[in-house]
């Protein structure tokens, strides 16, 4: 069987906290929690949880931009987790990155046109006539005016930084592009132009994406396959459209219906989850949703729920789904 | 005429810097009504936020400036009130929330410490009752084990807990009017549910008239009765909530309604662009702000700025070729 474009498995990441430099005390803080999932060849996978909740620490692990404490990340069959500098280097060709912080993650003293072609010239793609007519592509390419080539980012508005941003993600022509909540920090009207040009991208240049964010509406739009995070745990994975019709986990259910319905009806703001994520440096016993769970027994409180098959395709960890017949 | 608690009129604000003066709000004119819900949508740089700062004239004297325009509240205008009129004001009768409550709140003093300031300043309650009175104001914004809370610093709440302290505190003296300035923006999806259904909750058995400002339509669809939407400055549409879901007429609204994604209707292939971006009050020129971005415009938007025109019950749009139509 051919590997899937990037195949995460039993993906753990603990972060040291507390404690000085030589104190005992610190206790280990577990942010990625035994994450695995697959994308396939020009597929979206969203992720979608609350913050603190791990989702930016997954993207930086996919991409080796921090150490892996266990599991695999594998990216067309090959193995990333433990790749010396060189061979990672090699590898981000393709796999690439777009942040939500355009201002902090370009470089204010370079021109748009440099951005583009560090990349190009970093992987010795082209250089000369040849570097230049690919950046004026690119830059085309991502919908930035003919002039923008000279300027620099604080000349751009947030919507145009963000496109400087794709750009600069897809000159070295990567095969998957994880965004990290890209479109955030824009403006709703501007959010529209970018969504629509990941998805022009997509379908024009085959990519495949991990989506990132916090809006469940922007992640259903633009995702074919959708995972749920809680507390560092996928708890509910499957097809996107299949999950928000028929969400099976309570966390799920909870997180769907808190979205304003925008139907303007009348009868004021629903509130379905009650509480805050728990502090991630000591997570509850059991079922790490059980302090917030509508339907939560007593078995939730000391076991946590391994991820089950409930239908074709969608996987969800609730104990729920064990007794009687699933119901969502 | 409709009994209005507050009414601004024709308030128009300047910023002024050494390159000059920039008109950041212009001939705005709209009506509170006692216990209503007003919601006021636009994108950052509409002018929103600065029309809110205007009502309890929180704007810095130095580098902005009323133009025009009253704002009248029980019948006093507080665009020509004095400071220590206004101090009367502010926390008492009109009170203001805000984005990041862990800015607004002191992160050196105990939850009951800035609360009990509050309610002793403002004279309501005897110093000896005052921690009852903080408990009560706890209980009121939903906070549980409020004994314990009172003692903690805001950095020891999550942040849906430190905007429902604000709420408390804004509501202290029983204020009117509640100013709420994108009060769930920076809040997580279901914490953002929790604070909304408290505001509807508060408004319904208080009575308080809240304005509430914020550039998510969906979010001003659950909890506003009316809606104001701001473009560049000024309002280009005003109508009942349902009324502008259904029937918006201005060539903006109906662009921020298909550009944002919903959960309540499939996916559509594309999303609806508003081309370019929201002009910064220096780039504003004559005729309609929105008119290089509308896919409508004629002739007579490029250098005649419409006017607010009545097309329905409530229902008013800033447009020439919805004021063409019949």
């Amino acid at each position: 069987m051919r590997p899937d474009l990037l195949e995460v498995s039993g993906l753990v990441k603990t972060f040291r906290v507390g404690g000085g430099v030589f104190s005992t005390s610190a206790t280990s803080l577990r942010a990625v929690d035994g994450v695995s999932f697959r994308v396939g060849y020009g597929d979206t996978l969203g992720i979608v949880g609350e913050s603190g909740c791990g989702k930016s620490t997954l993207a930086r692990l996919i991409l080796q931009l921090t150490p892996v404490t266990e599991g695999s990340v594998r990216l067309e069959g090959e193995e990333l987790v433990g790749l010396g500098r060189r061979e990672m280097i090699r590898q981000r060709r393709k796999i690439q990155i777009v942040f939500q912080d355009t201002y902090g993650t370009l470089n204010g003293r370079m021109s748009a046109a440099d951005v583009v072609a560090e990349p190009i010239r970093n992987f010795r793609l082209a250089d000369g006539a040849a570097l230049t007519a690919r950046v004026a592509r690119l830059l085309d390419l991502v919908g930035l005016p003919k002039d923008s080539a000279g300027k620099f980012p604080h000349q751009f508005s947030g919507g145009q930084r963000q496109r400087l941003g794709i750009a600069r993600a897809l000159a070295v022509e990567p095969k998957l592009v994880v965004c990290d909540e890209p479109v955030s920090a824009l403006d709703v009207s501007v959010q529209a132009q970018i969504l629509n040009l990941l998805k022009d991208l997509q379908r024009e240049l085959k990519l495949s994406y991990v989506f990132i964010a916090h809006d469940l509406a922007v992640v259903r739009h633009v995702s074919r396959e959708l995972a749920v995070m809680y507390l560092g745990r996928i708890v509910e994975i499957g097809e996107a459209g299949a999950i928000f019709a028929a969400p099976a986990h309570p966390y799920t259910k909870g997180l769907i219906s808190s979205v304003p319905s925008s139907a303007g009806t009348g009868e004021g703001p629903r509130e379905l989850l009650a509480g805050d994520v728990p502090s991630p440096m000591s997570p509850p016993t059991g079922c790490g949703f059980h302090t917030r769970c509508p339907q939560a027994m007593e078995r939730c409180r000391s076991e946590a729920p391994p991820l089950r098959q409930v239908a074709a395709g969608r996987f969800s960890a609730c104990h729920l789904h064990e007794t009687a017949v699933t119901q969502f | 005429m409709v009994d209005s608690l507050l009414s601004v009129d024709g308030l128009t604000i300047d910023f002024l810097s050494r390159e000059g003066s920039v008109r950041a709000v212009d001939g705005v004119s709209f009506n509170l009504r006692a216990g209503e819900t007003l919601g006021i949508v636009g994108e950052s740089g509409c002018g929103k936020s600065v029309t809110a700062l205007s009502i309890l004239r929180l704007l810095p004297r130095e580098t902005s400036r009323i133009g025009a325009g009253r704002i009248v509240f029980d019948g006093e205008d507080l665009a020509a009130a004095s400071e220590r009129r206004l101090r009367q004001i502010r926390g008492n009768a009109i009170s203001m929330i805000f984005q990041e409550p862990m800015v607004s709140l002191n992160p050196v003093m105990t939850i009951g410490d800035q609360l009990r300031e509050v309610v002793v300043a403002h004279g309501r309650v005897p110093a000896r009752d005052a921690r009852r009175r903080c408990r009560e104001l706890l209980d009121l914004v939903r906070i549980s084990d409020g004994e314990r809370r009172l003692n903690q610093y805001p950095h020891e709440l999550s942040g849906g807990m430190r905007q429902r302290v604000m709420i408390a505190i804004a509501l202290a003296c029983d204020p009117k009017i509640l100013i709420a300035d994108e009060p769930t923006t920076a809040l997580d999806v279901t914490v953002q549910a929790q604070i909304l259904a408290l505001i509807w909750n508060l408004q319904k058995s208080l009575g308080t008239a809240v304005m509430f400002i914020s550039h998510d339509l969906r979010v001003i669809a659950d909890i506003a009765s009316r809606v104001v939407v701001m473009y560049a400055g000024r309002i280009v549409e005003e109508a009942p909530t349902a009324e502008i879901f259904a029937r918006p007429l201005h060539p903006y609204t109906i662009g921020l309604l298909g550009a944002v994604p919903r959960l309540d209707a499939p996916v559509p292939d594309r999303l609806v662009e508003i081309p370019g971006t929201v002009p910064s009050p220096g780039e504003r020129r004559a005729g309609c702000a929105f008119a290089s971005r509308c896919d409508r415009r004629i002739e007579r938007c490029r250098h005649e700025a419409p006017v607010l025109t009545s097309k329905a019950a409530g229902h008013r749009a800033a447009c020439w070729v919805v004021a063409d139509a019949s």
